[in-house]
């Protein structure tokens, strides 16, 4: 085999190591990534749109060559940028909407207690009647299971800023049942 | 108040746990990206391969700081006498942009990091103090300068701290945060003394107004670092702020009371610097005494965010009382001559070099 067949096989070799392992992450985070996409914008076809494109954008990115040193945070970050193009509703949240556009249903299979539902229902509503950077805050810590940390890089703050932010989020949250 | 407070989370659990991707959506999508994939090359094509005949190959940032490091070692002089200048020196330059950074830089982790940067917090403090004390003035730039290099040194302690927070390392950024605070607070307190001692000293206003500055602006951050240990859905973080501060308070009470600070200045030194004494330490100790069987007993009531607190304040008073100490011995108050002052001193013997980390032996 001549030098430039074996530098092929080499380059062909480490092109399917990359595809295996971008398709790990694929595997590993493309329902939170849909997840957090649909909880801001409220259409489940758009939101499965919207993730597909965050990994396709994400390959295109690392394609030029560049590096990304967290996948998951920078996945989050292309998610919110594609998000924050398409907001089109001020207005999140809804639990009426979230019925109709994502399938949420407040009604948990596994479990039957009209009292479980009512709570939900309940906080979907309070939610909905928090300030948006309160909402986003506590969709990122609670719904989107983000660290402090992670929560940070994407809002770019500083984690004692987010800490007090979702402190302060959860104090609001708590008086809307007072 | 209902049963959110309790369950919060869970509840936010089930609203997500009902927002997911069929088995079917996520294959199509896998299967979609594949193709997308398929059509672009490798990202490493793309990458490029340093040649190793490049010269920048071996222009390496540790190999830079290392071999700075060596060469720095090798002129050994320099270096000691460097770490022994004060802000009037020419060679206090050198150990500040040099020999610290170069220090900080090959010090491994972020605590240890975080850790050094507080100590020369302290240091930079305890320089200044003995300038003052000394009687010597420092000229406009030298006093810019220090001050300058001193705030940046508080930031750079801040950015430690900030540096743990982000790494989750919640125990470890609340202990130094108490460690920076306790350290501002005594060596604020060191100053004034110096001034009560000696009217005709350096005026020391405009340090005293940038070191009350950092004491604000350091118990901002250790207020968030509590709240955010109090509002952590993770119980075992404030479990192990608690315990972390125990393990401080403990050694320190233990090095305290088993009289490892024992050459602190006695009824003698106290002419001269009355900053702590004997019986300053042993009432301090009584009331830190009292303080901690309240947090225990606090604790073991399960009232853990105000246990953290309280152990947190016992941290602060036990670290100032130590810094208090430290910064006492290198004056070397009870090294002086029973029959003259600080300013006296100077006179006597100015020429002699100041080791800030040994005690010179009294001739």
């Amino acid at each position: 085999m001549s030098h430039f067949s074996w530098f092929y096989v080499l380059c062909m070799e480490l092109d399917n190591n990359d595809k295996n392992i971008f398709i790990e992450n694929y595997d590993k985070y493309a329902d939170a990534i849909f997840r957090y996409c649909a909880f801001r914008i409220y259409d489940r076809e758009r939101a499965k749109e919207l993730m597909q494109e965050t990994f396709t954008k994400t390959w295109e990115y690392l394609e030029k060559g560049k590096k990304v040193e967290n996948m998951k945070a920078f996945l989050y970050k292309v998610a919110h940028n594609l998000c924050v193009n398409e907001i089109i509703r001020p207005k999140a949240f809804s639990l009426d909407e979230m019925r109709e556009k994502i399938n949420f249903d407040p009604e948990d299979k596994k479990s039957h207690l009209v009292e479980n539902e009512v709570d939900i229902s309940l906080l979907a509503k309070k939610m909905e009647m928090l300030q948006p950077q309160e909402k986003e805050i506590l969709t990122m810590r609670y719904i989107d299971d983000l660290a402090v940390s992670e929560i940070a890089e994407l809002l770019d703050m500083i984690p004692n800023s987010v800490s007090v932010k979702i402190r302060r989020a959860e104090e609001a949250l708590k008086k809307l049942y007072e | 108040m209902n049963k959110i407070e309790n369950d919060f989370n869970s509840q936010f659990k089930r609203i997500k746990e009902s927002v997911k991707l069929s088995e079917t959506e996520m294959d199509f999508h896998r299967g979609e990206v594949l193709k997308f994939i398929d059509q672009k090359p490798s990202p490493y094509f793309h990458k490029k391969i340093q040649s190793p005949f490049y010269f920048g190959f071996f222009l390496k940032k540790h190999f830079v700081v290392t071999s700075l490091a060596i060469v720095l070692i090798f002129s050994g002089g320099l270096t000691i006498s460097a770490d022994n200048s004060l802000p009037n020196n020419y060679l206090y330059q050198v150990k500040t942009k040099i020999t610290e950074p170069i220090l900080v830089f090959l010090t491994p982790n972020s605590k240890a990091k975080a850790s050094l940067k507080v100590s020369l917090v302290e240091r930079r403090l305890q320089e200044y103090s003995q300038v003052t004390f000394n009687g010597e003035i420092l000229s406009p730039e030298d006093k810019t300068s220090f001050i300058n290099q001193f705030s940046s040194q508080v930031k750079d302690a801040h950015q430690g701290i900030s540096k743990l927070v982000e790494e989750e390392n919640l125990p470890d950024a609340l202990e130094t945060t108490n460690d920076l605070q306790s350290i501002l607070s005594a060596q604020d307190i060191i100053l004034e003394k110096i001034h009560e001692v000696n009217p005709d000293a350096e005026n020391t206003d405009e340090v005293i107004l940038v070191i009350i500055d950092s004491i604000e602006s350091t118990t901002t951050i250790e207020n968030n670092i509590t709240e955010t240990v109090q509002i952590s859905i993770d119980e075992t973080d404030i479990e192990n702020s608690i315990n972390s501060q125990k393990e401080e308070i403990t050694e320190s009470l233990k090095n305290l009371k088993e009289g490892k600070q024992l050459d602190v200045p006695g009824e003698e030194g106290m002419k001269n610097l009355d900053v702590v004494n004997q019986a300053h330490i042993d009432s301090k100790i009584f009331e830190i005494t009292i303080s901690l069987d309240e947090a225990n007993t606090k604790s073991e009531n399960g009232d853990k965010k105000e246990a953290l607190e309280m152990y947190n304040q016992i941290d602060q008073d036990l670290g100032e009382l130590e810094s208090l100490i430290r910064s006492e011995q290198k004056l070397e108050v009870d090294d002086l001559d029973k029959s003259i002052g600080p300013k006296d001193k100077i006179n006597g013997d100015s020429s002699l070099p100041i080791d800030l980390e040994n005690t010179p032996t009294q001739e």
